[in-house]
């Protein structure tokens, strides 16, 4: 009896799994909310809009030749498209709706490959259109060919901002400062972590050359405090921090732009994990919270796996390894897994891990987010979108003893909106932490709608029974 | 938890627990009170249901219990020193019958009600649309509206009591679990982890797990749990006005003032998770669809669960057990809206050993031995 | 921008081309204002990857769409959507 996958996530980690539980005689579905695999790395523009590219030559080499063999397997794979996985059951049911229908499956193992989303420190103007999450106005340009601002601000850590403005400024876009909260010269403490992602530092180093080249005024150690504009962004003010969160006086900069591309790292897409019942644990910098697993993706429920970011932030390189690694666990039963033939035949796969891995530690150093910056959220700001919380409230309910993200919520409904927290959450946690000196130990019950979906589309539910 | 000494141990910190606590701190300035809860602030059913209060009751019993319950909430502000307020809104339950058995036991209770003067009124099918266009017309008969019946917020209800209690001093306590509870001298003892207390007299105001702490002093109770689970959509344009009940689906609708619609859809179960279960939802759906078509395509945000009490005659329990000096009070899934009047029952009959209202008669747990049950017609329960 | 077709956003008609999503047309249009919370605040697209449901228009009497997990058409009718307005067509 062919053993049945299903795959949530169609990113490097996803494709890559599909890929080798293929190979290894599995029935796999794959489901992905986008047109097109790809994920957020790979996203994958419209036949019609494709042509100059602004990403280097040997990433889009990597998208492009992964992207070929999953083609080339996708005869063999169900590829459900524009899907949305809105719950996984502790029983192994996945509910996901397509279309104007709702389906559950039930498949003999899952891998759960759903990725990170972006993470901000909100500050007061946040909202205003035209500011934006970096990594999405980086999906605009690459998916649909559109800088969409034309006088461009960058803000954050890490190296995605530097990637942003190079990829802007490529596609004939002006960029008018890059905010950085510290040099990635951070980096440079890890000399083995960039031995080891050397194609990915000279990659870097092109990236940084034409920001240099266009003479990009860098904003060292500074960080956007308020966002003007009233129906759309028209400037933001940027003023220096110190590491213990306080704003040096006399360093605020006015900047004119439409679009403020922001990003101060990355939070798991963890919910489904959660919600399956996996052990979970929190790691700021590796996402927040992100399930416990083992080397084969395995999490404490039997046939439930993940990979990729949403294990931890490892990045595409890791991903991908990542991807072949537990599509391999996860093809085989359980009592197959921890043998020595199968760690035998990952040899190649685990060793490339290692050495991504290596560079990875290199780049978290500088997605290193001291608490201490928090303090610049002001009682104003508001911190959860969707239902417009001010910081103000949070402190109050803090003040009022409510430490947990459940006790907050029930207090000012952070989280209880559209976005079910994931725009927010990360803030009240750190601002917890910052106020009350321990971070929440638990997440927000994890319950399903992951997304939501109307009576109407449930009620035309299908079952797909794997057996 | 320093060692002490206290009048009254009441355990549960929900809306039964505190509304006792307050009382009886009014009652006896003085009195040693504390209320202890292993949970969070609201964590329990009090912050886990459908907000609602309603008189459209059958039995009279309940017809008072939530009669002079919602006269109390009509003054919390005032009664609780609470000048925010508890968002107290009171525009009607509509209370829906899908056949002619169903009109009938309506039509029954409507005499009842009208008897405690109660502004209950006999609504038919059209009555109904036009005041819910949303309704779906399939079989529906009719119905009763109440204008007095409506919500408050649970969360600010939990939140006056519990300042209202400090203030009166008494000691209320969260995350604190109750590790043992035996009968010493004339009170007990109860161990917590991190101390010991005693008490002359305790109150069980932990709704469904009551027998647990009951089966440790040798004693029991037939309380079962009822797990229930809702559905929360995302906000969206005024169309439900009253909270509506239907009978027939077991839903419960209330569009809160956000605008979301939250479904409370029952169902027969058991156990005492609140974890949403995987068939819920597509049981759930072709209800709500059925009972308010209008509703079809609006998107459901987020599912909840929360677990009520059960009682084999769907009633409340209130009063002593055959343990002398200690007291239940049971909510059957009508806590938030009988806790100010079992609030005051309560207080009065721990303190003084009141007997006399007849509430005590009719809910007393010994009801159970002599078999004098009487269920409560409008439920909407499976 | 080269354009293939045009939709209308408020009215107003916009240039996109094949594949495009909403959002990115409208952005390129020089919109920003994609919606008016319940609270009046205007709103538009942050996260670009459909998580965040701040860019949600109301496309083709169809409300609560994400403009940027959406292709555009030719002659979609992209409205914003006001607080709980019934422009909303629920």
């Amino acid at each position: 009896m062919q053993r049945s996958l299903a795959v949530i996530g169609a990113g490097p980690a996803g494709m890559a799994a599909a890929i080798e539980a293929v190979r290894r005689g599995c029935r796999v579905t794959i489901i992905d909310e986008a047109v097109r695999p790809g994920g957020q790395i790979f996203r994958q523009a419209h036949p019609a809009l494709r042509g100059e590219e602004f990403a280097e030559p040997a990433e889009l080499a990597r998208k492009h030749r992964l992207l070929a063999e999953f083609q080339g397997v996708s005869s063999k794979i169900d590829y459900r498209g524009e899907a949305s996985v809105y719950a996984v059951f502790p029983n192994g049911e996945i509910h996901l709706a397509q279309g104007d229908a709702t389906e559950v499956l039930r498949p003999d193992a899952i891998i759960l490959a759903t990725g990170v989303r972006e993470q901000v420190i909100p500050f007061p103007g946040w909202t205003t259109p035209g500011v934006m999450f970096a990594g999405g106005a980086q999906s605009i340009l690459k998916a649909h060919r559109v800088v969409p601002g034309t006088n461009v601000v960058i803000a954050g850590c890490g190296p995605l901002p530097l990637i942003v403005a190079a990829q802007i400024l490529r596609a004939g876009g002006r960029v008018a400062a890059l905010a950085s909260l510290r040099s990635l010269s951070a980096m440079l403490h890890h000399v083995r972590g960039l031995w080891h992602g050397r194609e990915i530092v000279r990659e870097g180093l092109r990236y940084a050359w034409t920001v240099r080249r266009a003479k990009v005024p860098l904003l060292t150690g500074y960080m956007p405090v308020r966002a003007i504009g009233t129906e759309r962004l028209e400037a933001v003010v940027l003023a220096r921090v110190d590491q213990e969160g306080r704003l040096l006086s006399g360093s605020e900069r006015r900047i004119d732009c439409d679009l403020l591309a922001i990003n101060y790292g990355f939070v798991a897409n963890s919910e489904l994990a959660a919600m399956a019942g996996s052990e979970m644990r929190r790691d700021p910098v590796a996402g927040g919270w992100i399930p416990v697993t083992d080397t084969y993706g395995r999490t404490s429920v039997p046939g439930v796996f993940v990979a990729g970011d949403g294990a931890g932030l490892r990045g595409a390189l890791v991903a991908e390894c990542d991807g072949t690694i537990v599509g391999a666990a996860a093809a085989m039963p359980s009592s197959a897994v921890d043998g020595p033939t199968l760690r035998a035949e990952l040899a190649d796969a685990m060793a490339r891990r290692a050495r991504h891995l290596e560079f990875q530690k290199a780049v978290r150093a500088t997605l290193q987010l001291p608490i201490a910056l928090w303090r610049t959220v002001t009682d104003e700001t508001i911190v959860c979108r969707c239902e417009n919380v001010r910081f103000g409230e949070i402190r109050g309910a803090l003040e009022g003893g409510h430490h947990s993200l459940n006790a907050i919520k029930r207090n000012v409904r952070s989280g209880m909106g559209w976005c079910g927290g994931r725009s927010c959450l990360h803030s009240v946690a750190a601002l917890t932490e910052l106020a009350t000196g321990a971070a929440p130990t638990e997440m927000m019950t994890p319950r399903p709608m992951v997304r939501p979906v109307s009576f109407a589309a449930i009620a035309r539910q299908r079952k797909v029974e794997a057996r | 938890m320093k060692n002490g000494k206290f009048d009254v141990l009441i355990i549960g910190a929900g809306a039964y627990g505190l509304s006792c606590a307050w009382w009886m701190a009014k009652r006896r300035s003085g009195a040693r009170i504390l209320v202890v809860d292993e949970g969070e602030f609201a964590s329990g059913a009090s912050g886990r249901n459908g907000a609602g209060f309603r008189m459209q009751w059958g039995l009279d019993l309940n017809i008072r219990l939530c009669q002079e319950s919602t006269q109390f909430f009509e003054n919390a502000a005032e009664h609780l020193d609470y000048p925010r307020g508890i968002e107290l809104k009171q525009d009607g339950y509509l209370v829906l019958a899908h056949s002619e058995k169903a009109m009938t036991t309506l039509r029954g209770s409507l005499e009842i009600q009208h008897r405690y003067g109660v502004p209950s009124e006999l609504f038919s099918a059209e009555d109904c649309i036009r005041m819910v266009p949303a309704l779906g017309r399939n079989r529906l008969v009719g119905g009763t509206f109440c204008g007095k019946d409506g919500t408050i917020s649970p969360f600010l209800l939990l939140d006056s009591l519990l300042k209202a209690c400090r203030r009166e001093n008494v000691d209320v306590r969260y995350g604190t679990r109750v590790e043992k509870l035996e009968r010493f001298g004339g009170g007990f003892n109860v161990r917590f982890r991190d101390g010991v207390i005693e008490a002359d007299k305790i109150l069980l105001c932990t709704d469904w797990a009551v027998p647990e702490l009951l089966a440790s002093l040798g004693i029991s109770l037939p309380v079962k749990s009822l797990p229930k689970e809702a559905i929360v959509t995302v906000p969206c344009a005024p169309r439900v006005k009253p909270i509506l009940i239907s009978l027939e689906h077991h839903i419960s609708v209330n569009q809160v003032s956000r605008g979301s619609i939250i479904f409370v859809v029952s169902r027969a179960r058991e156990g005492q998770e609140i974890a949403s279960t995987p068939d819920f939802l597509a049981f759930a759906a072709p209800k709500v669809i059925d009972l308010l078509p209008g509703v079809a395509d609006v998107p459901v945000l987020r599912t909840w669960g929360g677990v009520s009490s059960l009682t084999p005659d769907m009633q409340p329990i209130l009063g002593e057990t055959e343990i002398e000096g200690l007291y239940v009070a049971v909510s059957s899934f009508r806590g938030l809206m009988t806790s100010p009047a079992v609030g005051r029952i309560m207080s009065a009959l721990i303190l003084e050993n009141d007997t006399n209202d007849p509430v005590l008669t009719q809910l007393t747990p010994r009801r159970f031995q002599t078999g004098n049950l009487i269920m409560e017609p409008l439920l909407n329960q499976e | 921008m080269p354009s293939d077709f045009q939709f209308t956003f408020e009215g107003r008609r916009i240039a996109a081309r094949d594949g495009q999503s909403v959002a990115a047309a409208l952005l390129a249009a020089g919109e920003r204002c994609l919606r008016i919370d319940e609270a009046g605040n205007p709103k538009g697209a942050v996260c670009g990857i459909g998580v965040c449901w701040e860019c949600r228009c109301s496309i083709d009497g169809v409300p609560d769409i994400r403009a940027c997990m959406t292709p555009a058409k030719p002659e979609m009718v992209v409205r914003r959507q006001r607080g709980l307005d019934p422009c909303n067509d629920r």
